[in-house]
């Protein structure tokens, strides 16, 4: 039961940023600081792609002393917020 | 935010930056000494987090080891610590690292290399492995919204064969009614037989690579270890450890004494470093959530909304 409230919650508040700002993270849903370690980002992740016309977009983060790569859910058009700017 | 909250907020963030670089340090120091513990063959840290195997992944892998390992003299050490992701990224990730270790390739998993990159650690010689690193079955997990019940449902293809055998049970035992009400919430045929098909892939791949390096001239057993690991386990989570991946019948090693210390240590400062990134971000977040709709910011806890947005609560902002 938790489960389910926190997975609705953190589907609701991402989705909005992803309204408000036009992309989010997956960095950014991870960090929400209501979830618990082992949160499955996953189902957030595929419920946004899902939900909204967007895609998930893999990008190098830095490559000292190692490569890294962050993911993000982006809308495939921008929010009227940013149009408007 | 107050200049004062704003400034703090900046200290805080700047010495947790500290601290990630001093540990980036620390870490490059340990990659340095497993080098050297490896008869100075090169050592390629692809510690992926919470990230997936894509393409992209490939095309940086591919940059870094032409700029960086390119006198690696066919010899490498890949440290992978991965929960997986595209099985076709993988697969050419897997070729990319069998190139420029074409003499000799070792793998070393000090937690996780799950699904995706299973296939890619089963591409080299040698696989090593801590006492807790898992190793996992390659069926491809599969994400589709299910109309009648209007949600995500997240499964593996062998719960398409399952379900079938469940519908064919109820049908033998005269339970007539019940199958049909099974088969009436049943997706599409075509794209049941691509979910089936999708195993395929996974299986045809993992014979590839083992049969032509790990497993070279042994096409049988080849073959009997890549039918196990996509449809002999009951459960894609399924923890495949150090002893189970022995006895399927991979090359592996169980890692000891001060190498174990080595890659131990290595995974225990990637992770602290994920664990400062996420603080940083956390801290972040705070500012997005200030423009969030207040009816929304009202379902969080009290206790946690005065945390992430003080402010807020300070100008007495937000649903009690």
């Amino acid at each position: 039961m938790k489960n389910i409230l926190e997975t609705k919650l953190a589907l609701n508040i991402s989705a909005a940023i992803l309204l408000k700002k036009g992309q989010i993270s997956t960095m950014d849903i991870r960090s929400l600081p209501f979830l618990s370690r082992d949160f499955n980002v996953s189902v957030v992740v595929n419920s946004l792609l899902r939900l909204y016309d967007a895609e998930l977009i893999c990008h190098k983060i830095s490559s000292k002393p190692f490569l890294k790569w962050g993911e993000t859910i982006r809308l495939k058009r921008k929010p009227p917020e940013q149009l408007t700017q | 935010m107050s200049t004062m909250r704003q400034k703090k907020k900046a200290d805080k963030t700047k010495a947790l930056r500290a601290k990630i670089k001093d540990i980036e340090k620390k870490l490059n120091e340990k990659l340095t000494e497993l080098q050297k513990s490896r008869d100075n063959n090169a050592c390629f840290p692809l510690l992926m987090g919470e990230s997936s195997i894509v393409n992209a992944v490939v095309d940086d892998t591919f940059e870094e080891l032409r700029l960086k390992y390119k006198s690696c003299d066919g010899k490498i050490n890949v440290i992978v610590d991965s929960g997986g992701g595209d099985i076709d990224a993988a697969y050419n990730l897997a070729n990319l690292f069998r190139k420029f270790g074409s003499k000799e390739l070792h793998f070393i998993v000090p937690r996780w290399a799950k699904s995706a990159a299973t296939l890619l650690v089963c591409s080299g010689d040698k696989i090593f492995m801590t006492p807790v690193a898992e190793l996992g079955p390659l069926d491809p997990q599969i994400t589709e919204f299910n109309p009648l019940e209007k949600r995500l449902e997240s499964f593996s293809p062998l719960h398409v064969e399952a379900t079938l055998e469940l519908i064919r049970k109820e049908f033998a035992d005269g339970n007539e009614k019940l199958a049909n009400g099974l088969m009436e919430r049943l997706q599409f045929p075509l794209t049941l037989g691509s979910f089936t098909k999708s195993l395929d892939i996974s299986e045809q791949y993992l014979i590839k690579l083992l049969s032509s390096r790990m497993l070279k001239n042994d096409l049988e057993k080849a073959k009997q270890i890549a039918k196990q690991l996509t449809t002999g386990y009951a459960d894609h989570g399924f923890s495949i450890n150090v002893d189970e991946a022995k006895q399927l019948g991979l090359n592996v090693t169980e890692l000891a004494d001060d190498e174990l210390d080595l890659i131990w240590n290595i995974h225990k400062l990637s992770r602290e470093i994920s664990g400062l990134e996420k603080k940083i971000r956390e801290g972040q977040l705070s500012e997005i959530f200030e423009g969030l709709p207040p009816e929304l910011l009202s379902q969080l806890p009290i206790a946690l909304r005065k945390r992430i947005m003080p402010n807020k609560q300070s100008e007495g902002g937000g649903k009690q």
